[in-house]
């Protein structure tokens, strides 16, 4: 029988989003290709405990790796492991989480076990019973459309664009516990939580940008408090920066940066053709400005026309109650 | 100390992208190609860590043969060598067979004390090869760093991760890529390309890195490339602003599913 | 403080454009030539520094090329594929009315073409970079000469700029000291209003008993068009609208390629009315009857704008002094009526590449040895094609209709007319106040651009934009502006800013200042610029000064 391997990234004892929409991602792919198994691989210490709840997603089987020597990530340790299951399972794909331990994790398991990996995946299809992959290019100015030629076929899915399936608490996964060695050479000595530092524009998944509508520096706090209610990262026009409101590191287009994030919400700017360019390709654009004709709305997917003075403190405390309550 | 630079020339970001008539690539000529950003930081550490400890860099690239420039430029910063994998067999390989090739030229010239890369190469963005890399030369690898020590036979690496950043420890040689934060790359200066003219480039082909045309049987291939699908027009919200506010969200996320 | 780097080189050439790339490549060929003969060998370096990153990138041109001069650099230059296969095919010249054209008869004798190719500027100087690079002269792209280093009244080199100063004048952790480059002999070719030329002429009298320098602006857009919209090869030129019969300029059109036109407008510098917007103009221009069908089913695929140095023969300094010479369009060897300066760019270059071999084999650089330059220059064609029009610019001043017959006598009269020499005035001088030129009650919004529709007509910004310009943004403004008191005060009230229209790349911004809407504050958006120096000949104040960013920055022309 056919089958579709996933690895469920865990922290502290909690499966990451991520993990969870690749597994269903994993769900949909295997009843494309009419009905193979999914098996998910989960690793760490104390991990066994999150079998049941990636059964609930669509796993089929649950490879457990737990040892209190698991403690923490280790590429070595996490690509034997994987590589054990991948040997014994011989799936037809396999399907990463593209984060920071899946970017980590996934080519060193391509080279282990000779798959093919095709990276950032934004779309899976089955065609003729093999995968096809959707991915941007050069930062969401190009699309590709990526084939492979053997498998296992192995993917990095890009975060919170695959859409999670309903849980189905009914539903109930088999668990094989497995053991793994876990010398490595490289090793997690700390951890250390991010100081409130700001995060990086171009690997923001929101971003947050003010214009010359935000009429001085006085009033950017509106767009860093609806930033933070976004937990977004800042940007701003060129203008702004020229005019020295801001610093010309939060600069998007022209000689600032080039973003293609999954929200971009863009304030009080008008939208020049460079400002455009540097934002164009995010998946999902709001303007919020006053003038009707700004060419920010023709790019953009949804437009408040008003004033940002007045919509935006209520966008953030909108904001912060749906981000509370969602948890 | 022997630190190994893997070198890869990209568009810049800001170049216009044409696809060519067989949609399944771009049109070359137009674009300004440039150091892939995150090897520059992957470069100047080397250089960094060479003048703090002496040694010597070698930077490697794949490429056609507009690759020399981006090879002149890391020995203008002041790398000390290079070697640039030439082949028109490579035109067709994967990131697979690009690390294949990148790994075979490592060990010919001896291996390294360490291996730097970009954490990625900006416009395919795969973020493969340094894994693939240490993979293929089952050297331990620590990416997206933002901070390097160099230690007795090891290295401290911090690593930034969703939210925190981890502190690694692992032994040499190994494979780290740089992530943007590590570093500031320095301009190449005049006196530095003056003497970069003067640096022999390496050139090797599949055969001299005694790679046949089956190790670089591409693994995945691009089918088509395409220009973004023109976007929807866009979606008035009306109303007060604590309901456009209201209505933003819901859409935002049951209609977009983006929160 | 780290030391700054010195390079001693012989030859040191400010700017790779034509002029000095074909300086550059001659001083190698002859140098090479003279040590293949029996006799005594000499050893002898050429340099060429340029600000843009790449050779070509900011050199902008119409252009027709005389290949006259390029014959005699590289007599194989269309084997060699020089990017220069278009020939000139057809000629017509305009004059156009707002909503109609008059073809002229017979073509001008300057404006005739026959024989000439239509080609893109930076297409030939990465061409001419090539075969220096072949010949293995040191190109250096990415470093502007930002000051002239004298001993006494003898030059002795150029420092390059500082790169990594962030906004404020601080160093960056990247920070990288200019170099001394020390050279026996200088030669500047920077191009129209060299800002090194600039300081360096009127600091060794150079411009003494000659003319101001008097300039035009050009502004170009490449188009690509269906194939069969405008023949390769054809040449149009227009003269009447979109200006007013008392400003300098008229329009070109040129078939580059079957599916790419470049078209243009060239405005002359020393116009009258402060509310005159170039730019808009030339957006105005593309809307006429006889341009708009060129286009409409087109795209713009490039943008560019450039001062041009048309003051002519009397407008040209002494072009040597010690240890210096100064080439091409930096000196003002342009032909004003035939509007083409690369072949006396190209020629001048090789000039003074002859008279720097002859200088370093005698072991003699001073200002006596190197006159030979301009010996070389007065018995060749570059006097010649000069002489006949020294007065075609200044024929203009007042006005086209009173220009036509005295350039009819010119043509006759050798360059003559009625009166030899005219005697222009600086560009700037011309500009009169608001209240003089519109009498009361006009402001800077008095000027109605036309709406940019994003497909024939464009905003400065979406131009901008197809220029490639970018700058490092944490750099201090390359545009220093002596007094911004004078924008907010007199300028605004005396010309109404005219800062804001004749920068064809949307540098100059005057901004609400505070909550009083009638409080205005000058804002430079340096990272737009295009390098063109149109403020620092324009400004009628002259308190705008352009000094050269960090190196790298600026357009990134393509085929323009």
């Amino acid at each position: 029988m056919k089958s579709i391997v996933t690895f469920a990234e865990q922290r502290d004892g909690k499966l990451r989003r991520p993990s969870l929409e690749a597994v269903s991602e994993a769900r949909r792919v295997a009843d494309a290709m009419g009905g193979a198994q999914v098996e998910a691989v989960v690793i760490g210490a104390g991990s066994g405990a999150l079998a049941a709840e990636l059964g609930h997603y669509g796993a089929d089987v649950v490879h457990v790796f737990d040892a209190a020597e698991l403690a923490h990530y280790a590429t070595e340790v996490w690509a034997r492991a994987l590589g054990q299951v991948i040997g014994e399972v011989k799936p037809a794909a396999v399907l990463i989480p593209f984060t920071a331990m899946g970017k980590d994790l996934a080519p060193r398991v391509a080279a282990a076990t000779g798959a093919g990996l095709v990276s950032d995946c934004s779309a899976l299809a089955v065609k003729d019973g093999k995968l096809e992959a959707r991915r941007a290019v050069y930062s969401g100015k190009a699309f590709a459309t990526v084939r492979w030629s053997g498998e296992p076929q192995m993917a990095t899915l890009r975060a919170n664009v695959f859409s999670l399936a309903t849980p189905d608490t009914s539903r109930a996964a088999k668990t094989v516990a497995r053991t793994v060695d876990a010398a490595s050479r490289a090793k997690v000595t700390a951890v250390n939580a991010a100081a409130g530092g700001k995060l990086e524009l171009t690997e923001a998944q929101t971003i947050v940008s003010g214009g010359r509508g935000m009429k001085g520096p006085e009033h950017f706090h509106l767009v860093e408090d609806l930033a933070a209610a976004f937990g977004a990262a800042v940007g701003a026009s060129r203008a702004i920066v020229d005019a020295g409101w801001v610093d010309h590191h939060i600069q998007v287009g022209q000689t600032g940066k080039t973003v293609s994030p999954n929200l971009y919400i863009a304030c009080g700017i008008s939208g020049a053709i460079q400002h455009l360019a540097g934002m164009s390709s995010s998946r999902i654009i709001v303007a919020i400005n006053k003038d009707g004709d700004a060419p920010i709305f023709k790019v953009a997917n949804y437009g408040i026309l008003g004033d940002a003075f007045e919509v935006m403190p209520k966008l953030t405390e909108a904001a912060k109650a749906y981000f509370a309550a969602k948890g | 100390m022997k630190i190994i630079v893997c070198v890869k020339q990209v568009p810049d970001t800001e170049t216009r992208i044409r696809i060519n008539p067989e949609g399944n690539g771009i049109v070359d000529q137009d674009v300004n190609w440039v150091v892939s950003p995150y090897d520059e930081f992957a470069i100047e550490e080397a250089l960094r860590i060479k003048e703090a400890k002496g040694g010597e860099v070698v930077l490697v690239s794949l490429g056609p043969d507009r690759a020399q420039t981006a090879l002149r430029n890391g020995l203008a910063m002041g790398a000390d060598s290079a070697v640039h994998l030439k082949d028109a067999a490579f035109d067709a390989a994967d990131t697979m067979g690009v690390a294949k090739a990148l790994a075979a030229a490592i060990k010919g010239i001896g291996g390294a004390d360490l291996v730097l890369t970009g954490q990625q190469g900006v416009g395919g963005d795969h973020s493969q090869v340094p894994g693939l890399l240490a993979g293929l030369l089952d050297l331990p690898q620590v990416t997206m760093a933002i901070k390097i020590e160099l230690g007795e036979g090891k290295a401290t690496v911090t690593r930034e991760i969703e939210g925190a950043s981890e502190v690694w420890e692992t032994a040499l040689p190994a494979v780290i890529s740089a992530q943007k934060g590590l570093n500031e790359p320095r301009y190449a200066s005049l006196k530095g390309i003056m003497a970069a003219k003067k640096k022999a480039i390496d050139v090797k082909d599949a055969a001299a890195l005694g790679l046949a045309a089956a190790d670089l049987a591409p693994l995945t291939t691009v089918a088509s490339l395409e220009l973004p699908p023109a976007r929807p027009a866009v979606r008035m919200i009306d109303g007060d602003p604590e309901t456009q506010a209201r209505e933003l969200l819901r859409l935002l996320h049951e209609e977009a599913k983006v929160i | 403080m780290a030391e700054r780097d010195v390079l001693e080189t012989d030859v040191l050439v400010v700017g790779g454009g034509p002029a000095g790339l074909a300086a550059a490549i001659r001083f190698k060929d002859l140098l090479d030539a003279h040590n293949a003969k029996a006799g005594s060998k000499l050893e002898a370096s050429v340099m060429v520094v340029e600000k843009a990153a790449e050779f070509g990138a900011h050199n902008l041109s119409g252009a027709v090329l005389d290949p006259v001069s390029l014959q005699e650099l590289c007599p194989d230059f269309d084997a060699k594929n020089a990017p220069v296969s278009t020939r000139v095919t057809g000629d017509r010249v305009y004059f156009l009315t707002e909503n109609r054209s008059f073809r002229l008869p017979i073509v001008p004798p300057p404006l005739q073409n026959h024989g000439n190719r239509i080609i893109s500027l930076n297409q030939l100087v990465k061409w001419l970079a090539g075969e220096a690079e072949k010949r293995g002269i040191d190109l250096l792209a990415g470093f502007p000469g930002a000051e002239v280093l004298y001993e006494g009244d003898r030059v002795v080199g150029v420092r390059t700029g500082d790169k990594g100063i962030d906004k404020h004048g601080n160093k960056k952790g990247n920070f990288e000291a200019g170099v001394d480059l020390r050279a026996k002999i200088t030669i500047l070719a920077e191009g129209a209003r060299g800002s090194l030329t600039k300081s360096l002429v009127p600091r060794l009298g150079l411009d003494k008993g000659r003319h101001p320098q008097v300039y035009s602006i050009g502004i170009k857009e490449l188009w690509e068009v269906p194939k069969g919209t405008l023949p390769r090869g054809e040449v149009i030129h227009t003269a009447g609208f979109p200006l007013e019969e008392d400003t300098f300029g008229g329009g070109f059109i040129y078939g580059f390629t079957d599916t790419l036109v470049s078209i243009g407008l060239v405005v002359g510098l020393d116009y009258k009315d402060p509310l005159l917007d170039p730019h808009g103009l030339f957006q105005r221009m593309k809307q006429h009857p006889l341009v708009k069908p060129l286009l409409e089913k087109g795209t713009m695929v490039r943008y560019g704008a450039r001062t041009i140095g048309e003051g002519g023969w009397y407008s040209i300094p002494r072009p040597y002094a010690d240890g210096v010479m100064l080439i091409g369009e930096a000196a003002g060897y342009l032909n004003p009526a035939r509007l083409k300066g690369v072949h006396l760019a190209l020629k001048t270059g090789m000039q003074a590449a002859e008279t720097a071999l002859e200088a370093l084999l005698a072991d003699d650089t001073s200002a006596a040895k190197l006159k030979a330059f301009d010996d070389r220059v007065r018995s060749s064609y570059v006097k010649d094609e000069l002489w006949k029009t020294r007065n075609f610019h200044a024929a203009f001043k007042n006005g086209l209709w009173f220009a036509l017959p005295q350039l009819g006598l010119q043509e006759i009269t050798g360059g003559h007319g009625l009166e030899d020499p005219l005697e222009p005035s600086a560009g700037y001088a011309e500009m009169q106040t608001l209240a003089r030129y519109w009498g009361g009650g006009l402001g800077k919004d008095s000027f109605e651009r036309p709406k940019a529709d994003g497909k024939l007509t464009f905003d400065r910004l979406t131009d901008v934009y197809n220029s490639g310009t970018k700058h490092d943004e944490d750099q201090p403004a390359h545009l220093h502006v002596a007094d911004p008191n004078i924008c907010e005060t007199r300028c605004k009230e005396e010309f109404g800013n005219p800062c804001e229209r004749f920068c064809p790349a949307a540098v100059y911004e005057m901004v609400p200042k505070g909550d009083d809407p009638k409080q205005e504050r000058l804002q430079i958006n340096f990272s737009n610029c295009v390098h063109c120096k149109t403020c620092d000949v324009m400004d009628p104040y002259q308190i705008i000064t352009w000094v050269t960013p960090e190196g790298g920055g600026g357009p990134r022309y393509d085929d323009l």
